[in-house]
């Protein structure tokens, strides 16, 4: 229970449990369980996206190719079923293997050539969405199997099908990170770089491997939205930029590295996922939900900056995790002990 | 570097905090005059005007060529209103949002209030001006990196102009702006707009090579503490990268809304990728401490120029982005092979990049 | 050091001299290349010459990569075969329907040689510019599927009326509530000019309900597949037990609404209305999941443009300033192209195949005449 209230997500899931029980006193349909199915639905999606960007986070570095994959990976399993005529299971396998390969394909040339992940991924990310437009001329797919649907828009009462594939990637990558040794050495290279190479870590390894396993969850999420829009179209995935990347921080990911909480990030999918939710359930004019959302979106970061201060307050300080606003390897400087302000 | 530059502070406390400020300036102001990405960029140019020209009629024709200069124009200032925030390791992931707020307010201003010219500019870059230095101030206050900061104003900022407009079109009628993005200037084949770059370009040079804020810019990009140490005033520095980063948004504003004519709050919405491809693509190190501003210039007519030519050697429609995605890359590996080889040719590594520096202690 | 740096700049200096050169060179051969045709452009410009068909070239330019425009596509295709012509589709390779990109595009295809455009404008009025210049090299253009606003150098506009169209969706749906209840309208991007004459379409529809119709929720800015599914969701389940019809002018908030309609029977009492043709949507229309879908006549739009344009090059042809246009919204000249309901009888009929309203395109096509001056 300590640990729980000590994680630095629980100020922000507190923040929101009230805001919510506020809400269902003042709208009752906010609580109701197709509402809370909503919600949940969502944020699951979100939460998989989040953990695809975490992934590069933690080794310090970023992907813009989250969505161009994403789009890939809908059109392949479209293509793939319906075109190719391969059973479901296998086209799901065969879109989750070529996620996996062009994160692969990220994490090499980003490793290879020790550029920054960030224009890298910009550019494959443009050929990704590239290959997905000029392969359907933008036609969706609308074959989709029965057992995608049932995933995609499937529940019992409140509790939508897709918080277990959400739950099970959460868990799966939080215990990755604690108990593999490979996800041990990513932590190791994304909070000091060279002091891990220097302990012997490989840092090529590294990037490669967050970089694969940040296309397969790309591809995963990908999967389990073709269920909840019932079509396979290249513009999926256009617009989870900001959510890839606001999941994860809220979440409180460190963009310096070397931290990696899953669990923030579903918990930080559920509030982004809420917000949006209420917005439209309190019909808020329609011309100011962007400006609402920036501003929630900061309040949140706001919230979990806070909780951070708390819990560096009853725990020893591992590091000041945020360097102001540097990136990649700048993040040994601030883990630099030493040199006293004059 | 900044770890061997630790060890050497233990040691000897006075000396090598002023030292290590003028080797991080040295080492830019070496970056600056090489200019091999300037290099690479022409090299680039020349190779896919060629392909082009003879591959697709029409491409070097005046009409295209205008075109070209026109977007390439506002891409350039939009590099640099990126390279600003980049030089001293942070990025602007906002530059789109502030443009929609710049332009909600010129429209507002010419249209609705119907304000004098030079008035409206005068407001409009105060405006950007204001609208930047609000997340300098937020990001200094928080301690929240530059990315989440320009990321939450992104969507607040794009969501304000939404509002303050309620999505009304503005009609601009002025003749001086008409001319400024569609007349021409010297030959049929160039637009003003590019005049406006290269002032704009011109403008940033003076700023990186001949005065004291440029280079306390790149000593911050290159190492904020070194910076911070030998007494430079990091807070107004990164203000003034903002500040100018706002300057340049309203500037690139003004030059797109002369080429359209007419404006909406959903101006700026593509601004995003166009502003770090101009940026990067010309040699600007993410990691800050580097610039490259002819770099920035010819990236954004490179780029623009690659849209136009593969449209008329007849890539079939829906696969232009694809080859557009490939020629990044490849542009971005080769000026990487390029830095790797500049690198042994020399025994100092650069600005932020990761490559061990040799133990000083050690070699004493 | 020293040294290597100055050869470095001295590199550079070479470099750049070398560029600036090669520019120069280009520039001068491109201006003359470009003084010899518009030397030709104005004479073309004043009379309508007659140009031989094996120099037209005619492009459908789509604002960007969207299901919508496929037919455009097909219409290009069938056209240029039946025409003996070149007519291209061409897609700009922004999937945000960003007007520099358009511009961009439109100015390489005309530097190509292309010499008629029809353009569907990225922005009512950011366009209009481009359509200057063309105009200036005596280059036809018109509106396709969305409107410039006046004063704009386009010959005509033909696309669907959309505020019509929205209002009658509204009636529809209002007859089929028999006449009273609440509704709620989703739509797309605020800064297009066609969702406010969308939801002044519907606004007018529920006025001419006489109080009896509410519209009690507009959701807007959801016409994208991540937006629209989590949006049509919330709002089914603050509003889904009080409303009795809600419609839709826009393609993914369609698509996810026809979506969770199959999916969840407690929400079929309403009465939905969709806009095109998305196989999902058809599908739930066709088992009465929702009420119906409204059609434009996306592949008449590309027929219809291809060979007005081809008349005006090859025979012609010029727009008759008397012509029967129609004024809506912010422009004058403007040709409903035409919109359609499909309920659930028709449904199976229309499942497969494009959007096409073929009594409309011969319609139009029948009265050229009215439209065109021919020599």
């Amino acid at each position: 229970m300590n640990r729980v209230l000590r994680t630095q997500w629980a100020p922000l899931l507190a923040a929101t449990i009230i805001a919510g029980v506020v809400l269902s006193f003042s709208t009752k349909q906010f609580g109701s369980s197709f509402n809370v199915y909503t919600i949940l639905q969502t944020a699951s999606v979100y939460a998989v996206i989040g953990l695809s960007q975490m992934m590069v986070l933690a080794v310090a570095d970023m992907s813009l190719a989250v969505g161009g994959i994403a789009s890939l990976v809908t059109i392949a399993t479209g293509n793939l079923y319906q075109v190719q005529h391969w059973p479901i299971g296998a086209a799901i396998a065969g879109s989750l293997a070529l996620g996996l390969v062009c994160g692969l394909l990220n994490g090499v040339i980003i490793a290879m050539t020790k550029l920054s992940g960030f224009i890298v991924t910009l550019a494959t990310g443009t050929a990704f969405t590239g290959i997905a437009y000029g392969i359907t001329s933008s036609i969706p797919y609308s074959n989709i199997a029965s057992v995608l649907t049932t995933l995609g828009q499937g529940r019992a009462a409140f509790f939508s099908y897709l918080v277990l594939p959400a739950i099970a990637m959460t868990l799966a990558v939080g215990a990755g990170f604690r108990w593999l040794p490979i996800g041990r050495s990513l932590l190791a290279v994304g909070g000091n770089r060279d002091a891990a190479v220097l302990s012997g870590l490989s840092q090529k390894r590294a990037i490669v491997t967050a970089h694969a396993v940040s296309g397969l969850l790309a591809a995963i999420a990908a999967v389990l939205y073709i269920g909840v829009l019932q079509s396979a179209t290249p513009a999926t995935g256009s617009d989870w930029l900001i959510i890839s990347f606001a999941v994860p921080i809220i979440g409180g990911t460190a963009l310096v590295g070397g931290e990696a909480p899953a669990s923030g990030c579903f918990v930080a999918a559920i509030v982004l996922s809420a917000i949006n939710d209420a917005l439209i359930v309190l019909n808020v004019n329609t011309e100011a939900v962007q400006m609402a959302e920036g501003l929630l979106i900061f309040a949140a970061v706001i919230a979990g900056k806070l909780g951070q201060n708390v819990r560096t307050g009853t725990r020893r300080s591992r590091r000041p995790s945020t360097g102001p606003g540097r990136l990649g390897q700048i993040a040994q400087d601030s883990a630099t002990p030493g040199l006293g302000m004059p | 570097m900044a770890a061997g530059a630790a060890i050497e502070g233990q040691i000897d406390a006075a000396a090598p905090i002023p030292r290590l400020l003028t080797n991080a300036v040295e080492r830019v102001r070496e970056g600056l005059g090489t200019q091999t990405s300037a290099i690479g960029l022409i090299f680039l140019i020349t190779i896919t005007w060629t392909a082009f020209g003879i591959a697709g009629s029409g491409f070097l024709g005046s009409y295209n060529l205008y075109s070209i200069g026109q977007l390439a124009a506002r891409d350039a200032v939009l590099g640099m209103a990126q390279a600003m925030l980049i030089v001293v390791a942070r990025m602007n992931l906002a530059v789109g949002s502030i443009g929609a707020v710049c332009t909600s307010m010129l429209g507002y201003l010419l249209v609705s209030a119907g304000v004098p010219l030079w008035l409206a500019f005068l407001l409009v870059a105060a405006v950007g001006v204001l609208a930047a230095l609000l997340m300098g101030a937020v990001e200094l206050m928080t301690g929240l990196s530059s990315f989440i900061v320009t990321l939450a104003f992104l969507s607040a900022y794009a969501g304000g102009a939404l509002l303050f407009t309620g999505g009304q079109q503005y009609q601009i009628n002025s003749s001086l702006i008409t001319r400024l993005g569609n007349g021409t200037l010297f030959s049929s084949a160039i637009c003003p707009l590019v005049a406006v770059a290269v002032v704009c370009g011109v403008v940033c040079w003076l700023l990186y090579n001949r005065n004291s804020l440029g280079w306390k810019m790149l000593a911050v990009g290159a190492n904020e503490r070194a910076a911070r140490a030998s007494g430079v005033n990091v807070s107004r520095v990164v203000l003034a990268a903002y500040a100018l980063s706002g300057l340049l948004c309203a500037v690139a504003t003004v030059m797109n809304a002369s080429y359209e004519l007419n404006v909406n709050a959903g101006f700026g919405s593509d601004w995003l990728l166009p502003s770090f491809i101009a940026a990067v693509l010309g040699g600007v190190a993410l990691t800050g401490g580097e610039i490259s501003v002819t770099g920035i210039l010819l990236a954004a007519l490179f780029f623009d120029s690659l849209q136009s030519g593969l449209t008329i050697i007849n890539v079939p429609s829906y696969w232009i982005e694809l080859p557009e995605g490939l020629v990044l890359l490849v542009a971005v590996l080769l000026d990487r092979a390029r830095r790797a080889r500049r690198r042994t040719m020399r025994p100092r590594s650069l600005a932020g990049t990761p490559a061990p520096e040799p133990d000083p202690v050690a070699a004493q | 050091m020293q040294e290597r740096v100055k050869r470095q700049t001295r590199w550079t200096t070479t470099a750049l001299v070398l560029g600036a050169s090669l520019s120069v060179a280009a520039l001068c051969v491109g201006t003359a290349a470009s003084a010899s045709t518009s030397a030709k452009a104005p004479t073309r410009a004043r009379t309508h010459a007659k140009v031989p068909k094996s120099k037209i070239k005619i492009a459908l330019i789509p604002g960007g990569p969207n299901v919508y425009f496929a037919p455009w596509a097909a219409a290009a295709k069938a056209e240029s075969k039946a025409l003996g012509v070149t007519v291209s589709y061409v897609v700009p390779p922004t999937p945000t329907f960003d007007p520099s990109v358009e511009i961009s595009t439109v100015d390489s295809l005309v530097a190509k040689g292309y010499n008629a455009f029809a353009i569907f404008p990225d922005g009512e009025a950011s366009i209009i510019p481009l359509y200057t210049r063309l105009k200036a090299r005596g280059i036809p253009v018109i509106d396709l599927a969305g409107c410039t606003s006046d004063p704009t150098p386009a010959l005509l506009c033909f696309a669907t009326n959309v505020e019509a169209s929205a209002k009658y969706e509204t009636q529809v749906l209002t007859k089929a509530m028999g006449g009273k209840g609440k509704i709620a309208f989703l739509t797309g991007l605020l800064t297009d000019a066609n969702t406010a004459l969308r939801e002044a379409g519907v606004t007018q529809g529920v006025a001419a309900s006489h109080g009896k119709v509410k519209l009690v929720q507009v959701v807007s800015n959801i016409d994208s597949p991540s937006a629209a599914p989590p949006a049509v969701e919330s709002l089914l389940a603050s509003k889904g037990s009080q409303l009795t019809g809600m419609l839709s002018t826009d393609y993914y908030p369609s698509v996810a609404a026809a979506s969770v309609l199959a999916k969840n029977a407690q929400f079929r009492h309403i009465l939905f209305i969709g806009q095109d043709n998305d196989p999902t949507v058809m599908k739930a229309l066709e088992k009465g999941y929702i009420y119906g879908t409204m059609w434009q006549n996306s592949y008449g739009q590309g027929v219809v443009a291809a060979q007005w344009l081809y008349k005006m090059l090859a025979n012609g042809c010029s727009v008759k300033s008397n012509a029967p246009f129609t004024k809506v919204g912010k422009t004058s000249h403007f040709i409903n192209s035409g919109y359609f309901f499909v309920g659930k009888k028709d449904a199976a009929k229309y499942a497969k195949g494009m959007e096409n309203i073929p009594a409309t395109t011969k319609q139009v096509l029948g009265e050229t005449s009215k439209f065109l001056a021919c020599p």
